[in-house]
Formats: C-alpha cells, structure tokens, sequence
C-alpha cells in the first residue's frame, strides 16, 4: 500500500514535471527561461487536476459580488473574514468564489513495496 | 436474456473509445464509459479513451505486476495510456497503428508481425491479435462497471473505416468474435456513425434541416487515415430516408502526417538554436505540434505559440527550448501541404510509397486532402450540379480545428462555383466521442426506434477468372473478372451468379483472385468483364476452397463443377459460396490473407 498523496505527486511529475520544476532552483536562470518552462508545466498541472479532481468554485457568483450568509449557514464551505460580529444573517463581498473537487479520481496503484516511496523512477537509457 | 444496453465501439487507429445507452428507457442518455487502464506502471486510472497501443514489456516488469489491473494473473503486456507512453521511450517495443495494418494485404494478418522490426526477442502479435486485445480491454472495462449485464448479451455495434474491405472486414470480425463480443454483433461504417451522432442529437428536426436530394458529404480525418462517405436523402413511404451511396478507397494520411510535417519544419528552428533533438525529444515534439496546430486554427487564434521541448533530466528549467510557431508559417504549411487549392479534376499520385520506414506502413504518396476529395466525387459522378454534395460533416480530430473546416467549404466553393453553397452541419461538440455515440445510437435504431442509413454494400466484388484458351509462352492468361456482389447489395439478400460453370479440382485448395470496385455501379452478378480502366478495380485479399476430396477414384484428377452464390448476412458480412451444380453440396470461400505474392498489383 501507499499513500494516495504520494500517487498523486507521482501523476503530477510524470505528466507535468512539477517535481522537477519545484525542485529546481531558479537562481541563474532569467525570467524568460523560467517562464518558457513554466508554461508546459502550468498547463500540464492543470490537465491533471481537472481530470483527476473536476475543480469547480463552491460559490458561483462572480468575485467581488455582494452576498448574503443566512442563520444556519455551512461553516465548512464559507470561510469568514473582517467585521465578524453578532449573529447571521451575514452581508458583505464575496473574496474568493472557493474551489470544490467535482471528482477524486485518484489513481490506484498496485506496485510492489519496494516502490511505494517511488515518486519517479530512475529512468536508464540503454544503449545497444 | 435480452438485451439491456446498446452499446457502441470504436476501434480506432490510435484512440478507441466505448459508448453506450440503456434500452427500452425514454430518453436514455448516450454515455462514454470510463475505460480505467495503465496510465504507468502498477498504476491504473480511468479515462474516456482508450489509445490503440500495445506495449510488450520485459519479463522484469510482468514480474513486478507493473501490468496488474486487479486480477489474479500478472500481465504481460499493457494496452491504453501507458503503453502509448511507452511508444515514445521504448518504440522497439510498441505495437502501434495495428488497425492501419488489417489492410495491408501484403503482409499475412494472422502472422505475428508486431511491432514491426522490432528484435527477435521482442515478444511479437498479429495486426489481429492486438485488435482483439484492445477489445478485450473494452470488454473487461465493461465488465467493470455493469457485473450483471454481460456484454455477450448485449446489442452491440463496431464500427470499421467505409473504406474497409471485405477481406479487412473479416479480420476485424474475427478479433472480435476471439475478444469476447457476442456472435450477433454488427459492423457499422464509421462515417455513418458520424452521421449517427448527429441524428441522435438534433432528432427529428433532422427532416426539417434537409430535404428530398440533398447530398452529404462525411469527411473524416482521423489520425491516420481519411474517409469519405457521400450520403443521398432519398424518399421511403412519403417520407425522407437516407441513402448511402458511395464510399471512397482507403486514404492513408491523416492528423498524424500534419503534426509530423510541423515537427519536420521545427526541428530546423530547435537546430539553429543549437538543439539537436534526441529520438524521445521528437516524439515529445510531435505531440507540441499537435496541441500549436490545434491552438492556432482556430477563429480569433494569436499570431504565435510557443512550442517548447522541457530539459529531459533533472535539469527541466536549464534543458528546456522553446521556439515560436507563427500562425501564417502552420496555416501555410497544412493548407497547401494537406488542403490546398485544386482543380475538380484533379487527381492525386497513385502510387504508394513506403516512406514511414519506421512503422513500414505503405503510405500516400499525395497528401492533399483536397485532391482526394476532387477524385472521390468525380469517381462517383457527384461533381455536378444536381449530383454533388449539399451539406458537410465533419468528422475525425482534425477538424478541430476550424480554420481547416473553413478551407475545405472554401474549395469545394471553388469547385462549384456561385448560386447554393456546401454548408455545414454543425458538427457534434466532441470530435473524440462521435463515432462510438453514433454507433450506440445505431444500435438502438436498429430495435426500430430513429431514422436509419441504408444503402447495403459500399463496394461490388469480383472473382478473378482466368481465360481458357491457348497459353502464349510467357504471357500470364488473360485475367477476366466476375461480378459476383454488385454495388449496394442489402443486408439479408442472397445472389445465385449466372455465368458458366467452373470446374474445382477436388482434394487440393482452389485459390481466387478477388477485386472489388466503389465505382462500376452498373455491373450485376453474373457481369464477366474482359477490360476495366486504372483503378476501377482494386485487388483485395484472395479467396480460397478447399474440396475434400471424396476418396473413390483416385486415378483421375476429379473435377466438380460449380456456380458462385453471394451473400450478405444481416450482420453485413459478405459470404462467398461454390455451389455444385450436379449435387447438392456447397462449399464456402474464406478469404486467404497470407502473404501476396511480390508484384502483385493493388
């Protein structure tokens, strides 16, 4: 067995390089190599989460719209900020609309334990 | 048990996809199933499509359960995302474009051949064998998700390129039947199931959108092959029916030829930046290809997309190359590499070259999309005013592209001239799913529900017969050849060929030469040709019977005489039998697909 976390580190670096990306340090290399690069993985990252997650906001106004919290509001899908005080229902802005996963498509890995702290393997080219 | 689901599948070049819908409930919804399968090694996921790929790993890996789906036995081979993968970093051991090969008929498609020029100790299959195991996979997707209603029961539909023959179509029958589907399964033309699907999505009002004698054209580029199917809207008991009424020859060159063709001019740009490609990074940037080609044809497009090939190791940031792909230099090389503009008589080079050595597919010698279009229609009398297509649809990945869309409407506008242009029927939102939905929805219609295509077989079918006569040394007899299908025969319908009887050596194999021809629609059964014109006959895979011999009088060479009788099942298989004329015995010809003799003319 291995953690579902370590599964999903391994799908963003096999499809994105988001380890390599991370892992890299970005001294010495200027905005434009950075940048060139981070394209393909901002993209790619972005494939994996929609398939594997189907992200969509928890609430589907616009940002910044005005917006109103009733009595018995679910604490665990709002988060409140600034003049919190007295009791719902509750006026103010909506800051960030949320993010909410539509799917956890998660693959199942099967492989030996031997790998299971495997997030990308060593890869050997071999020549004749 | 009856049937509960219709279901529908497309057994793809490099994608193959499942669909299906519930019968017997109002409005039943088409769905894809998620086909979980290999995404890495031990690792499974579901996705919509299944790619055609068939990686045949180390016995290390079978080993290590890098092939595991969850069953008891350990795998020795991985079909779908992975395997894909795996074309790119281990091609030697990659089936890939097995469907391309089922009309390759001069290779023997029974033979383990795959993947092509790998090494001896590569663990090797048939183009039949990989189709089957693809289907296999689809069937234990299946099984998966509905336990309780086994695919063996169910309505189900395969589709097949129109451009498939009797001989490919055979093939594909047989790696179904061995993967496990049920004996009444039926074959459908993938353009038709293009059709299908819009059908399905705009219902009824399909009859308010076209009327009595309009003409559709499908065109479908796939990735590696291009199909065109003209359909007729006829006239059945007061109202509209649609008629199938001709199919064009197998074209291979599709999206693939277009994405490499924008590798090959980018490899110069990565060269001059002092980059030389590795083979791993090629295949890397054929497929940054695709994703510009697909970002820049599009209405409103930005005049460059960065193609980019990230660092192989560690190193991502350090190793990686980008160049810019204008939008003027793509839309210029894929217009007039793949669509450009040509005259209605027009014809593209015939002879096939075998220019993919690496895959060692035979391949067109002409890619102009265009120029087979302006001979399909010309072949089929559709080029003039009256007989020549009214609507489009389009159909396959390339045409999501818009701006090709635009330019095939833009040269058939030329073609035709002013007055009534091509239109196009909007096409279904998701290119990927449209030919597995349509078919789903053919399965239904097929219970009676919805509008049906028919029109019985695309091609008529000939048995080569050699002239009695005097031999002149040297020359090979002439050749004649006898319709024995003729073009749009029905489903159900049985032919007894008039003609001369033919006399069959009994106790030894006789063979047949057999042709089939998408244009002589005038020929019946029975029609001995003498002469026919370049491509109007096209040499398929032979025939053979085989006539026990009957074990009295073995001194003289026995000879039967026999008549031919076609038919065409319900399931649209074509079945060829010699009928003896002084008993009442029948033997049936089964397509021989063994390796064709060098010099044989195709």
């Amino acid at each position: 067995m291995r953690s579902e976390a370590l599964t999903l580190l391994a799908t963003l670096q096999r499809e994105a390089r988001f380890v390599d990306f991370v892992q890299e340090p970005l001294t010495g290399y200027t905005d434009a190599q950075i940048g060139a690069a981070a394209r393909d993985v901002h993209r790619d990252c972005g494939k994996v989460l929609e398939r594997l997650f189907a992200l969509h906001p928890v609430d589907t106004r616009a940002e910044g719209a005005a917006v109103e919290l009733p009595a018995g509001f679910d604490a665990g899908r709002f988060r409140l900020s600034g003049n919190v005080a007295g009791v719902p229902p509750y006026r103010g802005t909506l800051r960030h609309p949320g993010w909410e996963a539509g799917a956890t498509n998660v693959p199942a890995w099967s492989g030996p334990e031997s790998a299971a702290r495997v997030v990308a393997p060593a890869e050997i080219e071999v020549t004749a | 048990m009856t049937a509960k689901y219709a279901i529908g599948i497309d057994l793809g070049t490099t994608n193959s996809v499942l669909a299906y819908v519930p019968l017997g409930v109002e409005g039943g919804k088409v769905e894809v199933l998620p086909l979980p399968q290999l995404v890495a090694a031990a690792t499974v996921e579901p996705r919509n499509l299944l790619p055609s790929f068939l990686y045949q790993g180390t016995t290390d890996e079978a080993a290590a359960g890098s092939f595991d789906l969850g069953g008891r036995k350990k795998p020795e081979h991985a079909v779908g995302a992975y395997a894909q993968r795996q074309a790119a970093d281990s091609p030697m051991r990659t089936v890939t474009s097995a469907k391309s090969w089922l009309c390759v008929n001069r290779v023997d498609r029974r033979e383990p051949i795959l993947p092509w020029g790998a090494p001896a100790d590569v663990p090797k299959v048939s183009p039949v064998e990989a189709s089957k195991r693809y289907l296999e996979h689809l069937i234990w997707a299946w099984k998966q998700a509905f336990p309780k209603a086994p695919i063996g029961d169910q309505e189900v539909v395969l589709t097949v390129p129109a451009s498939f023959d009797a001989g490919a179509r055979e093939l594909t029958r047989e790696a179904a039947l061995a993967a496990g589907l049920p004996e009444s399964f039926v074959l459908l033309e993938e353009p038709q199931a293009a059709l299908y699907a819009w059908l399905a999505e705009v219902g009824e009002k399909w009859r308010r959108r076209l009327k009595l004698g309009d003409r559709l054209l499908v065109c479908d580029v796939g990735g590696g092959t291009t199909d065109f199917t003209l359909i007729e809207v006829a006239e059945e008991g007061g109202g509209l029916a649609l008629k199938r009424v001709a199919v064009g020859d197998h074209t291979l060159v599709g999206g693939d030829n277009m994405d490499l063709a924008l590798a090959h001019q980018l490899r110069g740009a990565f060269a001059s930046k002092g980059t030389e490609l590795d083979p791993w990074q090629s295949v890397a940037l054929w497929h940054a290809c695709r994703t510009a080609k697909e970002a820049l044809l599009i209405p409103d497009a930005p005049a460059k997309h960065p193609v980019t090939i990230l660092g192989r190791g560690r190193k991502l940031i350090g190793g990686t190359v980008s160049v810019d792909l204008e939008r003027t230099t793509a839309a210029a090389l894929l217009m007039d590499g793949f669509f450009p503009e040509c005259a209605l008589t027009d014809a593209p080079a015939r002879r096939r070259v075998s220019g993919f050595k690496e895959i060692g597919l035979p391949f067109e010698a002409d890619t102009a999309v265009t120029r087979h279009l302006a001979a399909f229609l010309t072949a089929h009398g559709a080029a003039e005013p009256g007989t020549r297509p009214t609507h489009v649809l389009f159909n396959g990945g390339v045409f999501k592209a818009a701006a090709l869309r635009d330019r095939l409407l833009e040269v058939m506008a030329g073609w035709f001239g002013g007055g009534e242009s091509v239109r196009s029927l909007e096409a279904t939102p998701d290119l990927d799913f449209a030919v597995a939905k349509g078919a789903a929805y053919y399965a239904t219609a097929k219970q009676g529900k919805g509008v049906r295509i028919r029109g019985g077989t695309a091609r008529g079918y000939y048995v080569g017969i050699e002239s009695a006569g005097p031999a002149i040394p040297g020359a090979p007899r002439p050749l004649r050849a006898l319709c024995v299908v003729p073009i749009g025969m029905e489903e159900g319908t049985e032919a007894d060929v008039p003609g001369d009887e033919i006399g069959l050596v009994v106790g030894e194999p006789a063979q047949f030469r057999f042709f089939s021809s998408t244009t002589r629609r005038d020929d019946r059964p029975g029609a001995l040709l003498t002469a026919w014109s370049e491509g109007e006959l096209a040499e398929t895979d032979s025939l053979e019977a085989h006539l026990p011999a009957s074990g009295k009088g073995k001194a003289k060479e026995e000879y039967v005489p026999v008549r031919f009788r076609s038919k065409i099942t319900e399931l649209g298989m074509l079945e060829l039998w010699c009928v003896a004329t002084n008993s009442e015995q029948k033997w049936k010809l089964e397509f021989s697909v063994r390796e064709e003799a060098e010099g044989s003319s195709g």
